[in-house]
């Protein structure tokens, strides 16, 4: 039988509670655009962590997504005066840090991406991988080993909640190889994670 | 990587940083390299580009002549511009030794009626409004395209190559990318292997599209006379077209399933081997659509 | 409602399990294959969990280290260059593209005349531009000359081999599995052909796979060096 999903699309920014409503974030982005670093700098607390944790999760490699973060929220910066507050600004940033990491990918990513065993970076905090069972890790592991495209289309449509439409608009690629991308990267968890 | 070594390295990258900031204060010559530059060219005159990697943007513009800006990444020698009457040449020149690093990014203006010639190797390439004759090669490099030109060639091997218009004749190819384009128009021709073709939306006088393994969608629609060819070995085929579209259809697989929405089903050709084939009218005809695949699917549907 | 079978309600399970496919015969054909296949059921559940799994992943990570103060060094524009120079006259510039063998390329555009001719055959829709002259050109010029396509594509693949030292290993990879792409069609066309020799459709599909083995590997062979 087919056990219909919650398919409701995940709002952008769920995660730890943001304590300034909407309104206190939207001056912050107004001083911010203005030129005040102060209130960028409180800008870039309240975000970095999802702003990381999409760099992260697209690179699978520690020190690239801190790199990418950075540039991110340096592209924001330059950005900043543009943004005419039609969308959320954490759906901005986010867009931002897709092309940013995307735009990476293409362009210098694609040697070091090979050179870099891409599961190994996740865990280099010093703890033996071997103490850290458990499906989560596994899983986080798992999606750093795939190959970048396919990652690239799990991470946003799986976790992130985009749509196919959405991912072949600001990835670039045709809906019908987002289809093809994600089939594969699913594939390939699955059998990774049976193993 | 242990927790001690990661963290001298974040030292490092940190001293890295604040010694750059250090050189900047001091003027003195940096690792990359600012452009700006400018030269004469006729409004109907000649851009030609060349790049290995980071990224060309040529933007068309109502100014006089051409502007170049942009940053030279190490490994770059030189920047060679040649310019001779109608003709200006740009091109980025390596230092020999070098592996990966001289990247250059670059962004030219050039008269919006020029054309423009670019190779790249897996620079991407941007161009913007330039209503000339374009042609543009890479290997690995991305390949996006906004505006009118007169003419329009686009070559990349892994890169995709985005076009959001086309007008009068455009030839795009790729091997392994993506082919889309949102609005055509004119004539379009475009081949990839394993890639896939998408266009979006627009009226075709003539469109061919070629795959071995990737997909075909077009829900372009043909102009009254319009000549549609799909083709495909194994890859899907998929063709949205209004509900009155005047069109003659020759659709044709061998081992392929055909599902039409909006007219008579697939017969076999054969009864004894594979193959099907539709041939149908829709509307009054005039519009020839023909579709050919060995093994990959061909649907039709209304939008 | 016609009845599936594992593999075909397999290649579904994306669009079952993100809700994409509309009511439609397909599903309820899905449907009803999974109501008694327990095999099937399995791999749906599976899909499902890791579905699951991936939303519920936490979307903020904090990094390690904080990333301010580069980003401060980053606003604060010492990463932006400076200096403009005066370019002296060009010198010779490297030259991205290397020729091909002459050879080479003349018995590939014969053999590609050739093919072309024999496509034409049967009316291609669209034709770009509308008329052909090099085409014509090429067919008066060597008539009926049988060329052998094997020797065009041994010499082309030779020459490409050559040149591996020269490209990156992504574009050599890229190029191997897209004449492996081409290879496996051709494969699959001839094992059809053996069936049905006389085929006209078949045999016209194995030229235009030839040609764009052929359009690969000459490609390749006049790709810029990239290392």
């Amino acid at each position: 039988m087919v056990i219909p999903l919650c398919s409701d699309r995940r709002p952008p920014m769920a995660g730890p509670v943001n304590p300034h409503p909407a309104s206190a974030l939207s001056r912050l982005v107004e001083r911010a655009a203005g030129g005040e670093v102060e209130a960028f700098e409180e800008l870039y607390r309240q975000t970095v962590g999802r702003v990381y944790g999409l760099c992260l999760r697209m690179c699978g490699n520690r020190s690239l997504a801190e790199e990418l973060t950075q540039e991110a929220f340096i592209r924001a910066w330059q950005r900043l005066p543009s943004f005419r507050g039609d969308s959320a600004f954490s759906t901005w940033m986010h867009r931002l840090t897709v092309n940013v990491v995307l735009g990476h990918q293409r362009s210098a990513g694609r040697r070091q991406a090979r050179e870099t065993a891409a599961g190994e970076e996740w865990y280099s905090d010093g703890s033996a991988r071997q103490d850290r069972p458990g499906i989560a890790v596994d899983l986080e592991r798992a999606i750093a080993r795939l190959p970048e495209r396919a990652r690239t289309v799990f991470v946003l449509h799986d976790v992130e909640g985009y749509k196919h439409t959405e991912i072949s608009e600001v990835a670039g690629m045709a809906v019908g190889t987002s289809k093809a991308q994600l089939s594969r990267a699913r594939h390939l968890l699955r059998k990774a994670l049976a193993s | 990587m242990n927790e001690h070594q990661m963290g001298a390295e974040v030292t490092m990258k940190k001293a890295m940083f604040w010694m750059l900031v250090a050189m900047a204060a001091a003027g003195v010559a940096q690792a990359d390299r600012a452009v700006n530059e400018a030269r004469p060219l006729a409004a109907d005159g000649r851009v030609e580009v060349s790049n290995i990697s980071g990224e060309i943007k040529v933007i068309g513009w109502t100014g006089d002549g051409v502007v170049i800006t942009g940053t030279l990444e190490d490994g770059v020698k030189d920047l060679d511009i040649t310019s001779g009457g109608s003709r200006l040449r740009i091109e980025v020149d390596l230092e020999h030794r070098t592996r990966n690093n001289g990247s250059a990014y670059l962004t030219i203006k050039i008269p919006v009626t020029a054309d423009l010639d670019v190779e790249t190797v897996s620079a991407d390439i941007w161009v913007d409004g330039v209503r000339g004759e374009v042609d543009l090669e890479s290997v690995s490099g991305q390949i996006e395209v906004s505006g009118e030109p007169e003419s329009l060639e686009a070559s990349s091997v892994s890169g995709d190559v985005v076009t959001s218009v086309t007008a009068g004749r455009a030839e795009l190819e790729s091997v392994s990318g993506d082919i889309m384009v949102r609005h055509a128009t004119g004539r379009l021709e475009t081949a990839v292997v394993s890639g896939n073709i998408e266009i979006e939306g627009g009226v075709l006088d003539s469109f061919h599209a070629e795959t071995v393994s990737g997909s075909i969608f077009c829900a372009a629609s043909p102009s009254d006379r319009g000549r549609f060819s799909l083709e495909t070995m194994s890859g899907r085929i998929e063709m949205v077209v209004s509900p009155n579209v005047n069109a003659d259809f020759y659709i044709e697989t061998y081992s392929g399933d055909i599902d039409n929405k909006i007219g008579p089903p697939a017969r076999r050709t054969d009864e004894y081997g594979p193959g099907k084939e539709l041939r149908f009218t829709n509307g009054s005809g005039g519009a020839r659509i023909s579709i050919e695949s060995f093994s990959g699917s061909v649907k039709i549907r209304t939008d | 409602m016609k009845t599936l079978d594992c593999d075909q309600v397999l290649s579904m399970l994306d669009e079952l399990i993100d809700e994409a496919m509309e009511p439609s015969d397909a599903r309820a054909a899905a449907r009803a294959h999974l109501e008694t296949c327990p095999g099937c059921r399995a791999e749906l559940e599976s899909a499902e969990k890791l579905l699951v799994a991936a939303r519920s992943l936490p979307r903020s990570i904090e990094p390690e280290h904080d990333l301010w103060p580069g980003v401060v060094a980053g606003i604060e524009g010492s990463r932006v260059v400076h200096g403009t120079f005066d370019r002296p006259p060009a010198s010779a510039a490297r030259r991205l593209w290397l020729a091909a063998a002459a050879a080479a390329i003349l018995v590939v555009s014969v053999s590609i005349a050739y093919m072309a001719g024999l496509e034409q055959g049967q009316p291609r829709s669209a034709e770009f531009p509308p008329t052909s002259p090099p085409q014509t050109y090429m067919e008066a010029a060597y008539g009926d000359l049988a060329v052998d396509l094997e020797q065009a594509r041994n010499q082309l693949r030779a020459s490409l081999d050559q040149r591996q030292g020269e490209l990156s290993p992504e574009t050599w990879s890229v190029v191997m599995d897209n004449l492996d792409v081409i290879d496996s069609a051709i494969g699959r066309i001839e094992i059809a052909l053996a069936d049905n020799p006389n085929d006209g459709r078949l045999n016209r599909q194995l030229k235009v796979a030839y040609r764009r083995q052929i359009d690969l590997l000459q490609r390749a062979t006049r790709l810029p060096a990239e290392v």
